[in-house]
């Protein structure tokens, strides 16, 4: 009798972790495209922040059309604007203002709400109680309504338009962090009971957290989205970002003004803001699906 | 059913305190001496006797304000969700329908494109390609001015036609004009967000099993997709679509900014520019408290259209 | 002429980064009045098959065959409404869960009448004595009670009775049921395998049940036949597989069967090493082979299913040598 030699298959086809993650995320070129043009915005924001460009405002370089018009030059990539600035140039500075605080933002409400989603989670009842029905009023005011809310308290500017949109993702990542870890506490405890002797806090935190971070991580990319534009809403009204900030909102609001003789100086910074939120939507896509095919197995 | 209701009824209550708590805020933040030297309770049974502050700015009292300027945000809402529901909701049930073919794929993208547009964008594009090169409907406002119509109802298309000038039907087409490029930027987002989640709800309930006894019976498409997968699909749809009206008023907000609507969006960022404080906190505490009633209604419609939670109790026994 | 006639049926499913083959070759042969079972694991492509059968999968699928038909008529190719009716008319299927095959937003009444409108009963009052005829034959009371509720009000053992009166309306000549009473209480599971068996015993319908209960489909069944990751890998009379199997697999699982656990001391019960492969993964050639305890060089070659004079087999040594 010939045993299992003959056959070199077997349960370590499997691969590991990483490769198929990436097998899966890349079956749609969009995601990697997706990643791909974040990483080079990101790399940009972070670069301009650190060059100095001087631009400054020119009469003699007012609305020149974009270098692949007839009109255009090879010296102004992408044209300039009525103020005679360089649109691609602003559009780099902008960047980091746009992108940049669009990160912090977000950044700043995944971290506070974890956290009070955890102190929820945790003291449960009236705590909890509380905790969630602030958070419900919170999520039923018009994100825009928000700002104009604490705009009117603090007053316009950028960083104020960055703790609004920071307020108004805030409910979401409570909600996703009380519902998840309660759930996983439910199934810990279990366990817990079986290992009786090990601190429970030390398991809620490897085993909690763990099941917690994809659904959290999911709900990041759609708060980056959402603040992005957001936070060019609130420069465009002129709330967040003041003119003459190269914020991509802002941009747009100035740029309204020469819109019916130059419309590309009102359409390449909206171009910035939809490419931005695009690869994001299609990055978080990507990442979906390999949160979707890893809980099926 | 009753008890949800009620439930229901409590959570707005305190959702309103909430929100009246956020309002006098707002009008204490006013920082220039304003004679608002109320104490939150005068606010309170202010508002319950029907006084919500009268304006520094205009001197009018500022609920009259607001109420002018609603039917004009309700039109444009009314309208826009109407189209967002026509084309977003057909088109879900199609790309569920075509899962896995060009078709799909077509409307997919489509609708995260759509949905990724910042919708200050999408009416200034709207605006340079259609009303400004190709001149094919006006730029701004709600009706031209040299026609003259009695402000009846607020709603611009009522009040054209039942207008008794001459110029009624002109007025109305008018009215009409002037609504397309608003509507259709306003109606594209919810669009777009309806038909991805119309898809994926319809995805999850067809394939269920009471889908495949609804083909073994021998019905046809329409049988299997409206009548089974949709009437199923609509419960975590409503509750889902019930996201949406915080999105619409913040897209109405812009779109009346751009459009020059005169609607109570406008009429909000006005205050905030004028440092109008009394409209400012009259304007968040009624839109807020109305997203808030609309939610509930939406949270109940949803809890309605579901047997299990609609009728617990069991009729038969044994 | 068959009844119902199945050669080469094989379905794919597409999957990111190609397809999958959830069942392969899958043959069947089913005369009038037959009692038919079908064993095979999770996997195994037994549900597949039948749904396949009844044209299910036309639009998630890739369906072929040499030969698909029922009472003479091609299920393939079928397209028009009335030959969509003949079908469904002539065979019904009851699926595992009875909670989740009925729509959770209609009441029963609704559900049954939508059932008694596709096959011909015009009028109300038809109905209305057609529905409360079915829901005694398959021994519910309160049948008012009943009709009136909606799904989730009623107990699963109720609900397959349900299922199993729909099952019926059209009076079919064939029908399948995939396990019926896996999901029900022990105490319902007999209840409603012998009401299966009478109903199906007094209509001279003929059956095809798929079951994990290999003493039940031993005592029900006139034929059966073993699946495994998609492939038949055997079928023929049960009285001829169940007391001398051919196939590896057929032998291992009645060797695990409880009943059939020798207590004689060492024992040499060859059992089967290792876990039923995912069908992404398929070994190469006989998809036991890593598993078998008899298995040999040759066994890298895929083997085919051949008729041995009584029993189709699909293995290269097959246990107790060939009968032909």
């Amino acid at each position: 009798m010939v045993s299992v030699q003959l056959y070199s298959q077997s349960s370590a086809q499997e691969n590991s972790g990483l490769q198929s993650r990436w097998a899966i995320f890349s079956s749609k070129s969009s995601a990697v495209l997706g990643l791909l043009i974040l990483c080079i915005i990101f790399i940009l924001s972070l670069s301009s922040l650190f060059i100095d460009s001087s631009n400054t405002n020119s009469l003699s370089t007012q609305l020149i059309p974009p270098s692949w018009h007839e009109q255009g030059t090879s010296e102004h990539l992408l044209g300039t604007d009525l103020l005679g600035r360089d649109i691609f140039s602003r559009l780099l500075e902008g960047a980091p203002l746009t992108f940049g605080i669009s990160l912090l933002s977000v950044t700043f409400a995944l971290l506070v709400g974890v956290g009070l989603g955890l102190v929820a989670a945790f003291y449960r009842k009236h705590v909890q109680l509380a905790v969630m029905r602030s958070m419900d009023i919170i999520f039923a005011i018009p994100s825009l309504v928000l700002a104009i809310i604490v705009v009117s308290i603090l007053g316009p500017g950028l960083v104020n338009a960055g703790l609004a949109v920071a307020i108004v993702l805030l409910p979401n990542f409570v909600r996703t962090t009380i519902s998840h870890v309660i759930e996983e506490m439910n199934k810990a405890y279990v366990d817990a009971a079986k290992l009786d002797g090990a601190t429970p806090s030390r398991i809620l935190l490897k085993s909690v957290f763990p099941n917690v971070a994809a659904p959290l991580t999911l709900q990041t990319t759609i708060a980056l989205s959402t603040a992005i534009v957001d936070i060019a809403a609130l420069g465009f009204l002129g709330l967040g970002a003041q003119a003459p900030q190269p914020e991509w909102g802002a941009m747009l609001a100035e740029a309204r003004t020469s819109m019916h003789i130059a419309p590309w100086v009102v359409t390449l910074p909206g171009l910035a803001i939809l490419i931005t939120v695009l690869s994001i939507n299609f990055f978080g896509d990507g990442l979906n699906r390999i949160i979707n095919n890893k809980m099926r197995h | 059913m009753i008890k949800l209701i009620f439930r229901q009824i409590f959570f707005v209550l305190v959702s309103f305190t909430g929100v009246t708590l956020i309002s006098y805020m707002v009008l204490n933040s006013a920082d220039h001496g304003a004679n608002t030297s109320l104490s939150y309770w005068q606010y309170i049974s202010n508002i319950f006797k029907g006084d919500f502050g009268t304006s520094l700015v205009t001197a009018e009292p500022t609920i009259n304000s607001f109420l002018l300027h609603l039917p004009a945000s309700l039109e444009l809402v009314l309208l826009s969700s109407i189209l967002a529901l026509l084309v977003g909701l057909p088109l879900g049930v199609i790309a569920a329908k075509y899962h896995r073919t060009p078709i799909d794929t077509i409307i997919n993208n489509i609708s995260i494109t759509a949905y990724s547009m910042p919708i200050f964008w999408w009416a200034i594009l709207l605006i340079v390609y259609i009303a400004i090169e190709f001149q094919l409907t006006p730029v701004a406002g709600r009706l031209n001015f040299i026609y003259d119509i009695e402000p009846v109802t607020g709603f611009m298309l009522i009040d054209t036609f039942i207008s008794d000038q001459s110029y009624r039907m002109e007025a109305f087409f008018d009215a009409i004009n002037h609504l397309i490029l608003p509507v259709i930027t306003l109606a594209t987002l919810p669009a777009a967000i309806i038909c991805r989640m119309t898809r994926q709800t319809m995805l999850t309930t067809l394939n269920a099993d009471y889908i495949k006894t609804a083909q073994a019976k021998g019905l046809n498409g329409f049988g299997i997709y409206w009548i089974h997968g949709l009437r199923n699909a609509l419960i975590p749809l409503t509750n889902m679509l019930g996201l949406q009206v915080s999105t619409l008023m913040t897209g109405a907000i812009l779109t009346e900014y751009i459009f020059s609507w005169p609607g109570i969006g406008k009429w909000l960022l006005d205050a905030l520019s004028q440092t109008d404080y009394q409209a400012l906190s009259t304007g968040i505490l009624i839109t807020t408290s109305m997203v808030i009633l609309i939610n509930a209604v939406i949270e109940l419609l949803g809890f309605w259209l579901n047997p299990q939670t609609k009728s617990s109790k069991r009729i038969y026994h044994g | 002429m068959a009844l119902l006639q199945v050669e080469n049926l094989c379905v794919e499913f597409p999957v990111s980064g190609g397809t999958v083959k959830a069942l392969d070759n899958f043959s069947l042969r089913v005369e009038a009045g037959a009692y038919h079972g079908i064993f095979g694991d999770s996997g195994s492509g037994k549900s597949i098959a039948m749904l396949a059968i009844m044209d299910l999968l036309r639009n998630s699928a890739s369906v072929t065959a040499d030969q698909l038909s029922l009472k003479g008529n091609d299920i393939l190719t079928i397209s028009t409404k009335e030959q969509r009716q003949s079908l469904y008319q002539a065979v019904s299927i009851i699926f595992q869960e009875p909670e989740n095959s009925l729509n959770p937003c209609y009441r029963i009444a609704r559900q049954l009448d939508e059932t008694l409108k596709i096959h011909g009963y015009t009028s109300r009052k038809e109905r209305k004595l057609r529905r409360a005829e079915l829901l005694a034959d398959v021994g519910l009371q309160q049948i008012d009670a009943i009709l009136d509720s909606y799904p989730h009000q009623l107990t699963s053992g109720i609900l397959q009775r349900i299922m199993i009166a729909n099952a019926l309306a059209s009076d079919p000549m064939l029908l399948i049921a995939d396990e019926p009473t896996t999901s029900l209480d022990l105490s319902e599971q007999q209840k409603i395998m012998k009401l299966l068996n009478d109903l199906v015993k007094s209509r001279n319908m003929a059956m095809v049940l798929i079951s994990h209960d290999l003493e039940l489909l031993k005592q029900q069944t006139d034929f059966v036949t073993v699946m495994y990751c998609g492939q038949v890998i055997e079928s023929g009379p049960s009285a001829l597989i169940f007391d001398n199997p051919k196939h590896p697999y057929t032998e291992a699982i009645l060797n695990s069967a409880p009943s059939n656990w020798n207590l004689a001391p060492k024992s040499s019960v060859p059992s089967l090493a290792g876990s039923t492969p995912s069908l992404h993964h398929l070994p190469v050639g006989c998809y036991l082979g890593p598993r078998c305890p008899y298995a040999e060089a040759k066994c890298v070659q895929a083997p085919h299913a051949w008729f041995d004079g009584s029993r189709l087999v699909r293995c290269h040594f097959p246990i107790g040598g060939r009968d032909d």
